[in-house]
C-alpha cells in the first residue's frame, strides 16, 4: 500500500483529500503545518506527498525546496495544490522542483488521473 | 373708459411722424451724449425704432381714435419744485413744464395730491400714472419707471460765513457744521457725515430742524459752516448772507417716475424725454426760463413774459468790512488791452469798449465801485505797471504761473478756446506738438505766452500786439500763432487776412478771463467775486450777445473735428476697453479653469487609487469565498461519486444541482477576481510560446461535453504549423468564453472555429448560427452584466461577466481587440484580434 503525505492547514480539504486518497487505497500521513510536513517527509519517506501551496507557517515553496534540499526528500515526487488565485507562481513551482500541480477546487473524479499523469501509473 | 390700446394709438397719431422725430432724437441724443455713452446711446435708439415703428404701425390704423389721454398725476409740498400757489394750482418746477409738454401732446392731468410718502405709495400701487422730482436710485429703479432724462439735478452745498476761508473738505476740520435733521445730505449713504468721516476728518455736528435754521447758525457764526439742498442755497444765500463754498457732494437726479411696467408708462416716458431734450437745448424754451426764474427765486410769472433787462438796481449783499474797505479806495485804476477785441479794446473815439467794460459798468454800479481806466497805451505796459502796483485791476486776463507771483485772480467771467491759426496753405495740424519747431508768434506779455512757456518747449516770438502777430503769420514771418478765438477771429476779419485759418484748438478746455488785483489787496478780490455771482445768466448773455454776436464760422471748424474725434476716439477707447476687459475676464477663466483642472486631475487621481483600492478589496475577498466553496464543490463531488455510499436517484439529482450551482458561483468569483485584478492593475502577465491549434483543442475539448449535449456539428480552420508568443491561459480562457457562448445561444446548427494570420496579429473567429443580436445592443455586448433576451438568461446561465472580462482580456492583457458581426436570428461571430507576438516580450519559460 502506498503512502502519501498530505501537507494542508485546511482541515476540510484535509480530510476531502484524504478520504478520496484512501478511498482509492492509499495510506495517508497528514501534517497541518509546513514545518511538521518537512519533518514527516524526511522521516517517513513517504511514496509521494501532495503540497498546498498556501501554508499558515512556511510557504509551500519553502517547504518544497527543504525537502528537495534534504539528502532523503530529494527523489520523493510532490505535487502541489494550487488555488487560482495563485496562477502566476505555478511556473515557479515547477522550476523549484516539484512534479506537478493540481488546481482547487479539486475534482474527486479527476484527482487520482492527475496524480497517475505526474508520477506514473505504477502508483 | 378708454382701452389702453386706444390710449397708446391716440397718443402716437399725434406725433406727426414717430420715425422723424425719433431720428430728430437720434440726433439731438448723439450730440449731448457724453463721449464714451455713445455706443449704448445708439444701441438705445436702434432699440427705439423698432418699437416706435411696431407702434406706428398701430398709430396710423388707429388714427381715427382721437381722444385727450387723462394722466393722474401726484403733487406734494416741496417748493419751489412742486407747490399749491395762493389760487390752489399745482404750480412748480415740475408741475409747470409738464403742463407745457401736456398741452402739446394734448393729455388731460388730473393732480392727485398727498404727502411725499402718499404718493410713492400710489405710484408703487398704480393709483397714480405719473410722479414728479422723484430722485433716481437704483433700488427705486427696481420699484418704478423712470424717464431717462433728468429734469434737475440736486445736491448738498456747503455754505459758510463771510469770515471763514474754507474752500476744500479738508479745511471742515475741527469745524462746527450746521446740518438738517434725517435728510440725505446729513445721514444719507453720500451724506456729509459718511464722507467726512471717509476723509478722516473730524467735525462738531449741528442738528437743526430745517435749512433755514441751518443758515442762521451759519450767519450768525454759531456754526462754521452749514450743509444745505443747492435750491434752498441758491433762494436763500443772499437773505442770510452766507457764502457758497466749491464743495458739493450727493448729487440726486430728479426725474419723473411711472408704476413698473404699466401700460402707460412706457409711452409717457418717451414722450417727456423727448420733449425734455428738446427745452432743454432752446435757451428760451419754457424749461430754461422755469429754471431760471425758480432757481434764483424770481416771481413764477416771469417765466411766462418775455425777458427783460434783469433791474439795474439789484443788490449785491456786502459786509460792514467790504463797505468800508470800498469808501476808503474812492477810486480803483484799470490797465487794460487797447486791442483785446472784443474782451476789451478802445475804440477808433478812443472809447473803452467791450465785454469787460459792460462788466466793469455793471460792478460800479452794483458794488459802488469806481473803477477807471487808468492806462490804455499798450497792453505790454499795463502788465509791467500792473507788477509795479502802478495799476490796481487788469479787468480782462488769464491766469499764468507768472503772474500768480504779483496778483490775485477773481472768479472768471469769459470763457474761450484757445487756438492754433496758420495759413490756409499749411498742412493740417492736429495740435501743439505739430508746432514744435516751428516758428510761433505770440502777442507779447498775453496768457498763451506764459501757457507755451509753462507747458512746452516751443520758444515763441512775441509781438506787441495781437494785429501785429497775425499780420506776422499772414506775411510769412511767423509759421503759426497762439492766441484765444473769439479776438484771433475778430481781428482776421477786421483786417481781413483771408489767408488765416483756424489750424487746430490747443486743447478741448476753454481758457478763463479773470478780473486781476494787485496782490495787496485781497478784499478787492471777494468784493469783485461777490459782484460777479449777482450777475445773472440773461444778463450774462446779453453781454456776450451784444459783442460776440456774430458765431465764428470756419472752412474746417476745429471745433466740431475735435468734438468728433474725441468722440470718435471715446468710442474706440471703450471698445478697446471693452477688449481689454474680455482678455482680462478671459485670462482670469483659464486661469481658473486651470487650477480646477489641476483640482480634476488631483481628484481623479486619488479617485484611481481608491479605485484600486476597491479592485483589489473584491479581489481578497474573492480568494476567502474561494476557500469554503471549493470544499462544497470537493465533497459534493466525492458524494455523487459514491465514494461514500450509494445514493438514490433523487439524492443524485439534488446532488448534482448542488454541485453545479457551487460550480457556477465559483466561475462567477474567478471572474471577479480577474477583473478586479485587471482593473486593479495587479494581474501578471506570463507570455509562453505555443501552437495555437494546441491551444485550440484544449478549448475545444473543454466545450465538448456541452457540444454533445445539444448535438452542435463543429468545423475548425486552424492552422498546423501556427506559433504564437502571448499568456496561454488568459487566451485560453477568452476562446473558452466564445465558444461556451457560441454554444450557449444555439440551439440548432454549427459552430465554426476559425484562426488565420494577419499580418503581425491573429484573429480568431468563433461563429455560431443562434439567435444573434440586434445591432442595438450590439453596442451594450461588451458591458458587465449585460445579456439579452431575459427568456435566454434564465436557460443560459452565464455569469454575465464573460465578455466584460473577455474584452479586458483582450485589450489589457493581450494587448489586441475584439470583434462582433451579427444579424438578430442569423447567428453571430466573435472575433479576437491579438499580436502574434505579445509586446515583444520573449517568454522566459517554456511549457512543458
Amino acid at each position: 500500500m502506498k503512502r502519501v503525505l498530505v501537507i494542508e492547514d485546511n482541515e476540510n480539504n484535509m480530510e476531502l483529500i484524504t478520504f478520496i486518497l484512501e478511498a482509492h487505497q492509499f495510506k495517508t500521513l497528514k501534517a497541518a503545518t509546513g514545518a511538521l510536513g518537512v519533518e514527516l517527509a524526511l522521516r517517513e519517506h513517504p511514496d509521494f506527498i501532495i503540497l498546498d501551496i498556501q501554508l499558515p507557517d512556511i510557504m509551500g515553496t519553502e517547504v518544497l525546496q527543504r525537502i528537495r534540499n534534504a539528502e532523503t526528500g530529494a527523489g520523493i515526487p510532490i505535487i502541489a495544490v494550487t488555488s487560482y488565485a495563485m496562477a502566476g507562481d505555478r511556473e515557479k513551482l515547477l522550476d523549484a522542483g516539484c512534479n506537478g500541480y493540481i488546481e482547487k477546487p479539486i475534482e474527486p473524479d479527476l484527482i487520482i488521473a492527475q496524480i497517475k499523469k505526474f508520477i506514473g501509473d505504477d502508483l | 373708459m378708454y382701452t389702453v390700446s386706444e390710449k397708446n394709438a391716440q397718443n402716437f397719431g399725434h406725433a406727426k411722424n414717430p420715425v422723424t422725430s425719433i431720428l430728430h432724437q437720434l440726433n439731438a441724443s448723439t450730440l449731448a451724449a457724453a463721449h464714451g455713452r455713445n455706443l449704448t446711446y445708439l444701441i438705445y435708439i436702434l432699440l427705439f425704432i423698432c418699437i416706435f415703428k411696431c407702434f406706428a404701425t398701430n398709430a396710423q390704423a388707429d388714427d381715427v381714435l382721437n381722444t385727450p389721454l387723462s394722466i393722474r398725476v401726484g403733487a406734494y409740498e416741496n417748493k419751489p419744485k412742486v407747490y399749491l400757489n395762493d389760487s390752489g394750482e399745482v404750480v412748480g418746477l415740475f408741475p409747470d413744464i409738464l403742463r407745457c409738454i401736456a398741452q402739446k401732446e394734448r393729455w388731460r392731468i388730473n393732480w392727485i395730491p398727498g404727502t411725499w410718502s402718499q404718493c410713492l405709495k400710489r405710484l408703487e400701487t398704480g393709483e397714480i400714472d405719473l410722479m414728479p422730482d422723484v430722485a433716481y436710485s437704483e433700488a427705486r429703479a427696481q420699484k418704478y419707471d423712470f424717464t431717462r432724462e433728468t429734469m434737475l439735478v440736486n445736491w448738498a452745498v456747503i455754505y459758510t460765513n463771510t469770515t471763514q476761508t474754507i474752500e476744500s473738505l479738508i479745511d471742515l476740520n475741527e469745524k462746527r457744521i450746521a446740518v438738517m435733521k434725517g435728510s440725505i445730505h446729513t445721514d444719507g449713504a453720500d451724506g456729509i457725515k459718511n464722507m467726512v468721516k471717509k476723509f478722516d476728518i473730524t467735525c462738531r455736528f449741528s442738528a437743526v430742524d430745517s435749512y433755514k435754521a441751518v443758515f442762521d447758525l451759519v450767519s450768525r457764526g454759531d456754526a462754521d459752516a452749514g450743509v444745505v439742498n443747492r435750491l434752498f442755497g441758491s433762494l436763500f444765500s443772499e437773505i442770510y448772507n452766507v457764502r457758497k463754498t466749491t464743495i458739493i457732494f450727493n448729487p440726486r437726479h430728479l426725474r419723473f417716475a411711472c408704476p413698473k411696467d404699466s401700460a402707460m408708462g412706457p409711452v409717457l416716458i418717451d414722450k417727456l424725454d423727448q420733449h425734455l431734450d428738446n427745452l432743454k437745448k432752446e435757451p428760451e424754451s419754457i424749461y430754461n426760463k422755469a429754471l431760471s426764474v425758480y432757481l434764483s427765486g424770481l416771481p413764477r410769472e416771469l417765466i411766462f413774459t418775455e425777458f427783460k433787462k434783469a433791474p439795474g438796481d439789484k443788490k449785491v449783499p456786502l459786509t460792514p468790512a467790504e463797505k468800508a474797505w470800498i469808501s476808503a479806495h474812492p477810486i480803483i485804476r484799470l490797465g487794460i488791452d487797447p486791442e483785446f477785441a472784443p474782451f476789451e479794446y478802445v475804440s477808433s473815439k478812443g472809447e473803452y469798449e467791450g465785454i469787460a467794460s459792460d462788466y466793469i459798468q455793471l460792478l460800479n454800479e452794483r458794488l459802488g465801485l469806481n473803477m477807471q481806466v487808468a492806462h490804455q497805451a499798450s497792453w505790454k505796459e499795463a502788465v509791467e505797471k500792473a507788477r509795479n502796483k502802478e495799476i490796481d485791476v487788469l479787468p480782462c486776463v488769464g491766469v499764468t504761473r507768472e503772474r500768480t507771483q504779483f496778483i490775485l485772480f477773481s472768479k472768471p467771467y469769459i470763457h474761450f478756446y484757445r487756438v492754433i491759426i496758420s495759413r490756409t496753405n499749411k498742412p493740417f495740424l492736429t495740435g501743439l506738438r505739430d508746432i514744435e519747431g516751428m516758428k510761433v508768434a505770440v502777442q507779447a506779455n498775453s496768457s498763451h505766452e506764459g501757457y507755451l512757456k509753462d507747458n512746452t518747449d516751443i520758444t515763441p516770438v512775441p509781438y506787441n500786439t495781437l494785429q501785429e502777430t497775425l499780420l506776422a503769420v499772414s506775411k510769412g514771418d511767423a509759421d503759426v500763432l497762439v492766441g484765444n478765438l473769439t479776438s484771433s477771429t475778430f481781428w482776421i476779419r477786421k483786417l481781413n487776412l483771408t489767408n488765416l485759418k483756424v489750424a487746430a484748438s490747443v486743447s478741448q478746455e476753454t481758457q478763463k478771463l479773470h478780473f486781476a488785483v494787485r496782490d495787496d489787496w485781497p478784499e478787492l478780490v471777494q468784493i469783485l467775486n461777490k459782484g460777479l455771482d449777482s450777475v445773472s445768466r440773461e444778463e450774462l448773455n446779453q453781454i456776450h450777445k451784444r459783442w460776440v454776436n456774430i458765431e465764428y464760422q470756419p472752412g474746417i471748424s476745429s471745433r466740431d473735428f475735435w468734438r468728433n474725434t474725441i468722440r470718435i476716439a471715446g468710442v474706440i477707447a471703450v471698445i478697446f476697453l471693452i477688449i481689454m476687459f474680455w482678455n482680462y475676464k478671459l485670462s482670469k477663466e483659464i486661469r481658473k479653469r486651470i487650477e480646477i483642472e489641476n483640482k480634476l486631475h488631483k481628484a481623479n487621481e486619488s479617485l484611481k487609487a481608491l479605485d484600486q483600492l476597491k479592485s483589489m478589496f473584491i479581489a481578497s475577498m474573492s480568494h476567502e469565498l474561494r476557500t469554503p466553496l471549493n470544499s462544497i464543490i470537493g465533497f459534493t463531488g466525492v458524494i455523487l461519486q459514491e465514494m461514500s455510499g450509494p445514493l438514490n436517484d433523487k439524492q443524485k439529482d439534488h446532488l448534482s444541482r448542488v454541485y453545479s450551482s457551487a460550480k457556477h458561483l465559483l466561475s462567477l468569483i474567478t471572474d471577479v477576481i480577474d477583473i478586479s485584478k485587471i482593473e486593479a492593475g495587479r494581474i501578471d502577465i506570463f507570455p509562453q510560446e505555443f501552437f495555437i491549434w494546441e491551444l485550440m483543442d484544449e478549448a475545444l475539448i473543454t466545450i465538448q461535453p456541452q457540444l454533445n449535449r445539444k448535438q452542435l456539428k463543429l468545423e475548425t480552420s486552424i492552422p498546423k504549423d501556427f506559433v504564437l508568443v502571448t499568456d496561454r491561459k488568459r487566451l485560453l480562457q477568452c476562446v473558452i468564453n466564445y465558444l461556451s457562448n457560441a454554444v450557449k445561444y444555439t440551439e440548432t446548427g454549427t459552430i465554426r472555429v476559425k484562426a488565420e494570420q494577419m499580418d503581425d496579429h491573429v484573429k480568431i473567429e468563433v461563429s455560431d448560427t443562434g439567435v444573434g443580436i440586434s445591432e442595438h445592443d450590439q453596442v451594450k455586448l461588451f458591458e458587465a452584466f449585460e445579456r439579452f433576451e431575459s427568456r435566454l438568461k434564465v436557460k443560459s446561465g452565464g455569469t454575465g461577466l464573460g465578455l466584460y472580462l473577455t474584452r479586458k482580456l483582450a485589450k489589457e492583457i493581450l494587448g489586441g481587440d475584439v470583434q462582433v458581426t451579427s444579424r438578430k436570428g442569423e447567428g453571430s461571430t466573435f472575433g479576437l484580434v491579438i499580436p502574434i507576438r505579445l509586446n515583444g516580450i520573449e517568454s522566459p519559460q517554456n511549457a512543458d
